[in-house]
């Protein structure tokens, strides 16, 4: 095509070469074709863009043991975790460091447990507010509920037997339930000992028992839990719990730090000075014999010595904590407040 | 025919100019003067309200509650001990207190809301046998000797504000102010700028060898964004600087330089003259839009002393070549400003007042040009003479300008089909990319400054000492028609408490505080702060042992718990967390049940209760959102305007296609850009791309207004058309491309990274543009057919006769 170089030239369009104008429509027509695909293309691109952009990819949320409130801890056969805590989560793990993830619970109520506690490798116990226990046969991979009852505005605090004895739960208001059947039905048990709450009990062997509770309440049974008897009052303030080192050496703590000891199995006790004001809420003795005692503001107080002499090993001042308990490989498992830490451990991965 | 009748209407203006330009251009200087003189009133109009999209249902909610639960406009203060142990000495503690006094007495401080370890709301729980007592930390006698820092030191780890006031460390202290937007003793509006100023002094009092201190918080941020737009000036003196050296460069005469010069800057001066006249200040979001008016007017101004300087160099005298390149250039110009202006009135559709008032001052300005520009330059014209420099350069008449020759080429359907592939290419290139672009903040820190800002160096000094975080969402609950206090209501208490536990799960949640949790505390502190009692009772009046946390002064609720607050801290503010965050929320609310499982309702029906969302995110959240709805709305909008306008000046659905086309191709590119350089679509950027659009489609209604011209009127084919519009108006085009790029870029530099992410997307934008203008458009002309029809057409016509 010969270009127009002149501007204002009327003659210019005639310098356009004529050409049969049929074929020139079509030809145009197809050409208009294309550019309106590029147009098209075009525009189908920019809606293409401009869409709804895809959000992310977050991990899934899941509950999570580090950001609630844990009440105990168990590694029942010696590889596997298991925690129980607030509002009735239990939460298993392959192991330290591992992720944790949730046990199946049927039915899930809601209420906050307490305590988690294995007679043997596999059969489990969690207990908790509205006298709710669950049991476990599996080392606690899924939970059936065993007992509930939210009328009584009650919660158990402590559990604590064995697998082939009777099984004992204790808590608020007085209530001792007792199972003898591997903790599949539980019965109240009547004390004589008041409503005053029970927070503890332990054993050793079969026959002797001993539980504590609100205001001093310490409490001893030495024919497997049928009979109880109170012991005289030593201190007023509330125990939260005890430990069993002999039939006649037992260990029993509390509040502002209190610790107590005795040879004869309750008749005499001893002060012990524990190296903190602070309540104790756990506790646990090592197979290497050492009694660690855990509680307020996170406050973990040692004895290397059967608790006759204590070491605070960690201040307060942060959150406090529930229990303590010892793993197959010696090193310690502490819950509470900011959930489950393994010192010396790789932190869990947070969600798996 | 309806051309001639426009034509014969911009002839008779043109006349009309031309007849009264004396008085006309003593009106317009007296003007000038006038605005000059209102522009000096001018102030920075900043505000915590005003980033805020207040129609968002969020916001309702955040507006709804912001009485209650004051917090989102949140100043933490916090001193660092860098001496040797803790906090807990004379030295630090006193600067403490003294620091906490000075925060408590600046105007716009909610007195009711300051906290600090010396402020009588932070107190400690101690549980004796005989029960449990609480007081506050520092007792009134402190003295400062050592056994009264041992009791602070005891009553602060009891009170459990580690983390939270005082640094997980215990090398450091917070002081944490709420601010007001009205200052209730004089009902004005809180000065932030003032306050960032006091906040300014209490740092340089206090701050020494031993104590370091970091401040952060809205008005802070204002404070340093202001002291940040104070090099606003530098960078509008260099942008000034280099358009004159590229002006001049261009236009070879000192005259023509200044006139454009000065012609670009009276849109400037009448602007800012002209917002106090309205009631409006200068938001700290728009104080870019004078440089972008003084660009625009740049480019305007050199497309019509261009069109003059053609006119004079063909011979025509100066009022001749004004008054003909006023013909020439009004339509088209004045089209392109008002594509302009409803690039900017598009912006005003987005809810938030900041972004609002960019788009109304940007919109202003540019109607302003219409008269600056159109009318007053071609009046000045009419009285220039043109240097001999200018007539110089000039090529001899006639002779094809071989650059432009070649590149009208593109109008080959050959080239044109290789061009358009190129473009699709990148187009395709470019939606790759652009799905990647994020909405909301891309990393951490205050999204206006960039890393090692002082701000942000604060920010992360603060958010890595404590548990808590700065960036906070929240969410209200409402529990209405309950008999008496609503919070001894196991079933509400409960539905909170599982929301607080499900939010820890969530990925990007670093705590969460609730109503139930804090009661929690009072039941577990009720029975000797034993841990395994921290749950909630199933009865009320169980649940009364929680009634401290039920207490409307600590902000988390009502009185008798008609709404509370669940505050969830996030690890961060990116877009892409609090949408995760938004969304697992509304997730959990649709996931409760409605009805037990007897059938009957619930007593408490989540999804009617929990209102989303306050606290800082919450409002970044809403913003996030706003935005993200606002970006297609906008696109459709200035698009649809655009396609109009260009529908009405050229009667041709080819014009549309080809002047639309390659802005479409240069968005896409904007936002591949944005999602390249890690920028976050936000209430900063989402502007850039109607601004670019706005601003972009100049050069093609320029361009193509010539070629249809010279198709018309002087019966030229495709190539010899653009060619010409190339030769008239493309020197210009690019001229103004480069400029206005420069221009802006500068503010790449800039201390404000919202600035900078504005200067350099605002700059890709005016430059790639007129790419597409000059390579994409007359390339989808060719392919169009564009003028092809028209001379077959005249060829058929006049065949028969010939």
């Amino acid at each position: 095509m010969q270009p127009v170089t002149t501007i204002n030239n009327e003659s210019a369009l005639r310098t356009v070469q004529p050409a049969e104008v049929g074929p020139r429509q079509s030809h145009s027509r197809s050409r208009i074709l294309i550019g309106l695909c590029i147009v098209g293309l075009v525009a189908a691109g920019t809606v293409a863009s401009f869409l709804p952009r895809p959000s992310p990819v977050f991990p899934a949320s899941s509950a999570q043991p580090q950001f609630m409130l844990i009440n105990g801890a168990a590694q029942p056969d010696g590889e596997h975790l298991v925690a129980a805590g607030e509002l009735g989560h239990l939460f298993h793990s392959k192991g330290v460091g591992q992720p944790w993830s949730e046990a199946t619970v049927a039915p899930r109520r809601g209420s906050t447990l307490t305590q988690v506690f294995f007679a043997d490798k596999s059969l489990g116990l969690a207990v908790g507010h509205d006298n709710w226990i669950l049991r476990s046969e599996d080392a606690g991979l899924s939970w059936q509920e065993a007992h509930f009852d939210a009328e009584a505005a009650e919660a158990l605090m402590s559990v604590w037997g064995s697998a082939r004895g009777p099984l004992f739960a204790t808590g608020s208001f007085g209530r001792l339930l007792v199972s003898g059947d591997r903790g599949k039905t539980w019965q109240p048990r009547d004390t004589d000992l008041g409503d005053r709450h029970f927070y503890g009990i332990a054993g050793h062997g079969q026959q002797r028992l001993m539980l504590v509770g609100e205001t001093g309440l310490v409490a001893r049974s030495d024919d497997g839990g049928q009979s109880w008897q109170r012991l005289p009052d030593f201190y007023n303030g509330s125990f939260f719990g005890l430990i069993a080192l002999s039939a006649s050496d037992w260990l029993v703590y509390g509040m502002r730090g209190k610790v107590f000891r005795t040879n004869d199995f309750g008749e005499s006790w001893r002060e012990i000075d524990a190296d903190t004001a602070l309540s104790l809420y756990g506790g646990t003795r090592t197979r290497d014999g050492r009694i660690v005692l855990v509680g307020e503001g996170g406050v973990v107080t040692q004895s290397g010595d059967g608790g006759l002499t204590f070491k605070r090993l960690s201040d307060g001042g942060g959150s406090s904590l529930s229990s303590v308990a010892e793993l197959a490989d010696g090193r310690l498992i502490f819950t509470g407040q900011s959930g489950i830490s393994v010192p010396g451990a790789p932190a869990a991965s947070p969600i798996p | 025919m309806d051309n001639n009748k426009n034509a014969q209407m911009v002839d008779r203006c043109a006349d009309l100019l031309m007849a009264h330009r004396r008085w006309l251009l003593l009106l317009f200087i007296l003007l000038t003067v006038v605005f000059a003189a209102t522009a000096t009133r001018i102030k920075l109009d900043p505000g915590f309200y005003k980033m805020i999209p207040l129609q968002h249902p969020y916001m309702q909610t955040f507006t709804e509650y912001q009485k209650a639960f004051p917090g989102a406009n949140r100043v933490l203060v916090n001193l660092r001990w860098k001496g040797e142990g803790d906090i807990y000495n004379v030295q630090f503690l006193k600067a403490l207190r003294e620091a906490t006094d000075e925060v408590f007495f600046i105007p716009g401080v909610d007195r009711t809301r300051v906290s600090s370890l010396f402020t009588p709301d932070t107190r400690f729980i101690e549980v004796t046998e005989q029960g449990f007592y609480g007081d506050v930390v520092v007792p009134a006698k402190f003295g400062g000797t050592e056994q009264d820092l041992a009791t602070v030191r005891r009553n602060v780890a009891r009170s459990g504000v580690i983390g939270r006031l005082v640094q997980s460390d215990l090398r450091g202290a917070l002081i944490r102010a709420d601010l007001q937007e009205i200052n209730p003793e004089t009902g004005d509006k809180v000065d932030y700028i003032e306050i960032a100023k006091a906040l300014d002094a209490v740092r340089a009092k206090y701050a020494s060898e031993q104590i370091e201190i970091d401040i952060i918080g809205f008005p802070v941020l204002i404070g340093d964004i202001i002291s940040g737009l104070s090099g606003v000036f530098g960078f509008f003196l260099l942008a000034f600087v280099i358009t004159t050296v590229l002006l001049f460069a261009y236009c070879r005469s000192l005259r023509l330089t200044l006139l454009a010069l000065v012609v670009a800057l009276l849109p400037v001066i009448w602007l800012l003259g002209l917002l106090p006249l309205l009631g409006y200040g200068i938001d700290p979001m728009s104080i870019l839009v004078p440089f972008l008016i003084f660009s625009i007017g740049v480019s305007h101004a050199v497309q019509m002393t261009n069109a003059w300087k053609l006119e004079v160099l063909a011979g025509a005298d100066s009022l001749a070549a004004a008054h003909s390149s006023f013909r020439r250039i009004f339509v088209p110009g004045a089209l392109a400003l008002l594509a302009n202006a409803l690039g900017f009135a598009v912006i005003m559709r987005i809810e938030i007042d900041s972004v609002r008032e960019l788009g109304i001052t940007a919109c202003l300005g540019v109607l302003l040009m219409i008269i600056t520009n159109k009318m007053m330059l071609p009046i000045l014209l009419s009285g220039m003479r043109l240097e001999n420099s200018a007539h110089r350069t000039r090529t001899a008449g006639g002779k094809r300008h071989p650059f432009w020759w070649k590149l009208s080429a593109v109008t080959n359907p050959a080239t044109a089909l290789l061009v358009a592939v190129v473009c699709l290419g990148l187009l395709g290139l470019g939606i790759a990319e652009s799905r990647k672009l994020v909405v909301g903040d891309i990393g951490s820190g205050a999204p206006e400054f960039r890393d090692d800002s002082r701000y942000n160096q604060d920010n992360a000094s603060i958010v890595g000492s404590y548990a808590i975080g700065v960036d906070v969402l929240s969410v209200v609950v409402e529990a209405k028609g309950f008999e008496g206090d609503a919070c001894l209501h196991y079933s509400v208490m409960d539905a909170v408490d599982r929301f607080a536990t499900f939010m820890r799960g969530v990925h990007g949640v670093q705590s969460v505080v609730s109503v139930p949790d804090m009661a929690k505390v009072g039941i577990s502190a009720n029975n000797e702060g034993n841990p395994r009692w921290a749950a909630l009772p199933r009865s009320s009046q169980a649940l009364q042992q929680g009634a401290e946390a039920y207490n409307p002064d600590l902000g988390m609720n009502t009185q008798g718990c008609t709404a509370m607050q669940v505050l969830i801290y996030t690890r961060n503010h990116e877009g892409a967390t609090l949408h995760h965050l938004t969304s697992e929320i509304k997730r959990f609310i649709a996931e409760q049940p409605k009805d037990n499982e007897a059938g009957r309702a619930v007593e408490f029906r989540v999804a009617d209760a929990f209102r989303l969302a306050g606290g800082n995110a919450g409002v970044m959240a809403a913003t996030n959102e706003a935005v993200e709805h606002a970006e297609v709305e906008m696109l459709v909008a200035i698009f649809g305007a655009i396609t109009l306008m260009c529908f009405l000046m050229f009667r041709s659905w080819k014009a549309v296609l080809c002047i639309i086309a390659p802005l479409a191709v240069v968005s896409v590119l904007c936002n591949a850009l944005m999602a390249v350089l890690d920028i976050g679509l936000k209430v900063a950027t989402l502007p850039v791309v109607a601004l670019g659009v706005g601003v972009g489609v100049d050069y093609g209604i320029y361009l193509f207004e010539r070629v249809k011209h010279q198709i018309e009127h002087e019966g030229q084919d495709l190539r010899m058309a653009f060619y010409e519009a190339m030769r008239q108006r493309g020197t210009a085009a690019i001229f103004t491309a480069v400029t206005m790029s420069v221009g802006v870029a500068t503010w790449a530099f800039s201390p404000l990274k919202f600035q900078a992410d504005m200067g350099i997307l605002l700059a890709f934008m005016f430059l790639v543009n007129v790419f597409g203008a000059v390579l994409l458009l007359p390339a989808l002309a060719c392919w169009l057919n564009v003028g092809g029809e028209r001379s077959a057409s005249k060829l058929h016509a006049v065949s028969p006769s010939a």
